[in-house]
């Protein structure tokens, strides 16, 4: 299925179609419709403020199951949408709908049962976990957080989710800051997994990482899509990794998205100027390494 | 030239405070200040009365405050009863007193710290960088007290310095060479104390700021262009630590203030420590308040000079 | 000559100067009001081993002259023999203890930082003021430091405009110079009290007066462990704004705090010794080290009695141990930032 945007109707009409999708026979389990954010930065000395549209209007779709790859070039949005989808931060304006019910319009008590649903994989792992927490205490928070259990049911888990990334029970007395890239972020998924969310947005998280390791964390994620059924965002500037994971793509450009469709539609046909310049980015023969993936 | 209205008007905003401040603290003072005024029989009840009326004493707290703040402003700064006399005039010569005091000893200080400073960032870990972090580390350690005593000490036993004051007893008759001189003489010891405290927390910072900068890349480079290390010190590096050295000299106006208030009582230097000492002794209320609003000015204006420093010395404050 | 080591002298001189301050009553030989007017400004008592005629004495003696003179020759003079670990009748007004840590019998007398204008030791009122003024500084210390944590700590978890506002207050606080702050707030308050009350009073004045630096200092770590991204993923999981305090925001400040105790305590053991100097502080007859100090203001004690002068020498070792523990602070507490 392809989204188009022949033209900009009035805000109305496409939010309405937009919220129609809601209703459609698969409910898709995320759904965002017109979200816009703006922020006013001021110059640090002249003091003159200037505002930055960072979302403008953005419609997106993910269904339940399925990995949808959110690309675009620095500053098109990405990780404002990602933070405005977990919560941390609020639209200007717009919808944000998880399985048909409105997020930005639920009572407290709802909102935070929502957001167990859905958990952000940040890019940088190392500023991700509190320096003097160790392994344990970090995969355990959550649970901590919302008091499921026992102290020993709570470490019981911990350790689980630790073998189910493939990091050593051993390792979990050690400090976050003693763990290599790549086991910091093995453990920032675990903890991700132990409210057993629905979601994963994945903020490039594997940017910062070598190339073996971003090997490894890939098919961990694909396995453990597996095992528990999981939603994937994936957020990235790279279109060859998307390319590789994603059963969708969407495009962002300047806070909106200009196309979604499948991978294999996108990479062959290509409809919008932006997602043909990043395609014509990719060295030639990542591109066709991709197209053969999929 | 919006950023230094921006500080001007920031620094009367901290006038207006230290107004308030020190109204809420005259209203607080337990007991009428006027019935001190009351027990001193020179002044008559007429006199009183007058007064009372004057400040607004039978009027509610906001009409007080406002014809107080009126009366600062024509500069009228209240009434002493301890020197019977009113405070504006006896602050004056005072505080004239105080800033010759301070900004000698500001201009030694830099003048010495600045080089120093440098010259120790240069060579890092020297012989000399040692010696000069450790003598600032026993100099940190010392109290002002007791340089001061010990100084004033060493003027008692050897004569070599005058043991206080101003100037001395036969000034008037002198010519103006040797008048100068005579000044510079007294100047000397209390200088040199407010010198020895101010000078190690100085220089610390000037050579941390420009270790800093020497560490930059740029630096380096003009090393590769084959530039001498003095040329490139002083007119490459120094220049680029000029930011945090300024904030240093506006954050420096208000610990020398501190310094001079102690150092001038002990040196019975005729400036607004023992002035100010005196009236709280005293409980001359006007007076300290009057004492306190001069501080305030001085270092306003000592924190407006470095503002107009850093928007001369810094480009990037200037890009608007 | 590491930082290790300075680090560990640091705290070993404070530890004896405190220790010994602590056990004032122990070390003193006499009450810190005791008068002993026949001996006004003595010199301190010259400790011997050697006799008159040569002979060493394993314990160490003072003399005493027989016809009650200040000084004399030896020949008429008594040994009296230093005791340690003595024990006595408490003095009609009491010492804190009946052991002492040295003692001399009667008629001997040991002023070992001699004597002020009515005779009192100086030792004994060194160590009875030394208390008063490093409790003075750490009572202090502690007030600012609670007052500006808890300001700290609202500005910078709550921000807009409490932020604007407390911080716009700190900056008052911080611009003014310190001396002109705290003679503001004593010039205001009852002068003549006793010396009690005026120990109160000077922690209080002190205490208020230094919250701003603290408090600024908090706000920013508060601000910036807030934008954390493991603050950021712990809302995620749905945490309350307390437990974000409590178990992320709330440590960070405690390695800050211990820092700048090491900083304000003696900034403050100045500021009271400052004022008792001037006679705005503790007053008589209670001792502290700024009153100890207060007679060299006259001329002819400044110029004659240089024994005056220990309390303010005492004054440079204990800078000297706060200087170094708090440096050794400032870089262990770098370390675990990230």
């Amino acid at each position: 299925m392809v989204h188009e945007r022949p033209g900009r109707d009035s805000p109305t009409d496409d939010l309405r179609s937009c919220r129609s999708l809601a209703g459609a026979p698969t409910v898709p389990l995320l759904q965002v419709c017109g979200l816009s954010q703006s922020y006013v930065q001021v110059h640090p000395i002249s003091g003159k403020t200037f505002s930055v549209q960072a979302l403008d209007g953005v419609d997106l779709t993910v269904r339940r199951g399925s990995t949808v790859a959110l690309v675009g070039q620095s500053g098109s949005g990405k990780s404002t949408l990602a933070r405005c989808l977990i919560g941390a931060e609020k639209p200007s304006s717009g919808e944000i709908l998880f399985d048909g019910k409105d997020f930005l319009e639920l009572s407290r008590a709802e909102h935070a049962s929502i957001c167990k649903k859905i958990q952000l994989i940040f890019q940088d792992s190392a500023s991700a976990f509190n320096p003097r927490f160790t392994a344990a205490e970090i995969v355990e928070e959550p649970l901590q957080i919302h008091r499921l259990g026992c102290r020993a049911e709570q470490r019981e888990r911990g350790l689980f989710l630790m073998e189910q990334v493939g990091l050593q029970r051993e390792w979990s007395e050690k400090l976050a800051l003693e763990l290599s890239g790549g086991q910091r972020q093995r453990l920032a998924i675990a903890r991700a997994l132990a409210l057993q969310p629905e979601v994963l947005i994945l903020d490039e998280a594997l940017s910062g990482s070598d190339l073996s390791i971003q090997a490894q964390i890939v098919n961990l994620l694909v396995e453990l899509q597996d095992r528990h059924s999981l939603t994937y965002l994936l957020v990235t500037h790279d279109l060859a990794l998307a390319g590789h994971l994603a059963d969708e793509i969407a495009v962002m450009c300047h806070g909106r998205i200009v196309e979604q469709a499948r991978t294999s539609d996108l990479f062959t046909n290509p409809k919008h100027a932006e997602s043909r310049s990043l395609l014509a980015a990719l060295p030639v023969v990542q591109t066709e390494f991709a197209l053969l993936s999929l | 030239m919006r950023f230094l209205s921006k500080r001007l008007m920031h620094g009367s905003l901290l006038l207006v405070a230290v107004s308030v401040f020190s109204f809420l603290l005259l209203e607080l003072a337990p007991g009428d200040f006027f019935e001190e005024m009351r027990l001193n029989p020179q002044i008559s009840t007429q006199n009183l009365l007058v007064l009372r009326h004057r400040y607004g004493m039978d009027r509610s707290r906001l009409v007080r405050y406002a014809r107080w703040v009126q009366s600062l402003v024509k500069g009228d700064l209240g009434f002493s009863f301890s020197y019977n006399s009113p405070v504006a005039p006896l602050l004056a010569i005072r505080a004239r007193n105080t800033l010759l005091l301070t900004t000698t000893a500001m201009l030694a200080a830099w003048v010495l710290a600045l080089p120093l400073g440098v010259w120790v960032a240069a060579k890092p870990g020297a012989w000399l960088d040692r010696l000069a972090s450790g003598a600032t580390s026993v100099l940190l350690s010392v109290p002002e007290l007791l340089l001061a005593l010990v100084l004033l000490l060493v003027a008692v036993r050897t004569g070599l310095f005058p043991t206080g004051g101003m100037v001395s007893p036969q000034f008037g008759e002198l010519r103006f060479l040797y008048q100068a001189r005579d000044l510079a003489w007294h100047l000397f010891l209390p200088v040199t104390i407010l010198l020895l405290g101010l000078l190690p927390a100085l220089m610390r910072h000037v050579r941390a700021a420009m270790s800093e900068v020497l560490g930059s890349p740029f630096i380096r480079s003009l090393h590769g262009h084959g530039l001498s290390e003095q040329r490139i010190l002083f007119r490459h590096a120094l220049p680029a630590a000029a930011n945090p050295l300024i904030s240093l000299f506006g954050l420096s106006v208000a610990t020398l203030l501190s310094a001079s208030l102690l150092v001038e009582i002990i040196m019975s230097w005729p400036g607004l420590g023992p002035l100010l000492l005196e009236a709280i002794l005293a409980r001359d209320l006007y007076l300290v308040i009057g004492a306190i609003m001069i501080s305030t000015v001085f270092l306003v204006i000592g924190n407006f000079l470095a503002d107009a420093l850093l928007y001369i010395c810094d480009p990037r404050i200037r890009v608007e | 000559m590491n930082r290790r080591f300075y680090f560990r002298f640091g705290l070993l001189l404070l530890a004896l100067f405190h220790g010994v301050v602590l056990c004032a009553g122990f070390f003193a030989p006499y009450d810190f009001s005791a008068q002993n007017r026949e001996a006004p400004f003595a010199r301190p008592t010259q400790v011997h081993f050697l006799d008159a005629r040569g002979h060493f004495h394993l314990r160490p003696f003072v003399y005493r002259c027989l016809d009650g003179s200040a000084s004399c020759e030896t020949e008429r003079s008594q040994a009296c023999p230093i005791r340690f670990l003595a024990s006595t009748v408490p003095d009609r007004l009491g010492g804190n203890s009946s052991w002492h840590f040295f003692r001399v019998d009667s008629p001997g007398q040991m002023f070992l930082m001699g004597t002020d204008s009515l005779g009192r030791d100086q030792f004994s009122r060194f160590l009875y003021g030394g208390r008063i003024t490093l409790l003075a500084g750490w009572l202090a210390a502690s007030l600012s430091l609670v007052l500006g944590a808890f300001i700290g700590s609202i500005a910078g978890f709550y921000g807009k405009a409490w932020d604007q506002v407390l911080m716009r207050g700190s900056e008052l606080f911080l611009a003014l110079p310190w001396l002109y702050l705290l003679f503001a707030v004593r010039a205001f308050l009852p002068l003549q009290i006793t010396p009690a009350k005026a120990f109160l009073l000077v922690v209080a004045v002190i205490g208020f007066v230094g919250w701003a630096r603290p408090a600024r200092l908090v706000r920013g770590v508060v601000l910036s462990a807030k934008e954390r991204n493991y603050v950021l993923a712990a809302r995620g999981f749905g945490a309350s704004e307390f437990y974000l305090l409590r178990r992320h925001i709330l440590p960070q400040v405690f390695g800050l705090l211990l820092t700048q105790a090491a900083l304000l305590v003696p900034q403050f053991v100045l500021a009271e010794v400052t004022l008792s100097f001037l006679g705005l502080g503790v007053g008589e007859p209670a001792p502290s080290w700024g009153n100890l100090l207060a007679s060299l203001q006259q001329y002819h004690v400044l110029a004659s009695y240089w024994w005056m002068y220990l309390p303010a020498l005492a004054l440079i070792p204990l800078f000297m141990g706060y200087q170094l523990l708090a440096d050794a602070l400032q870089e262990r507490t770098k370390v675990v930032v990230v």
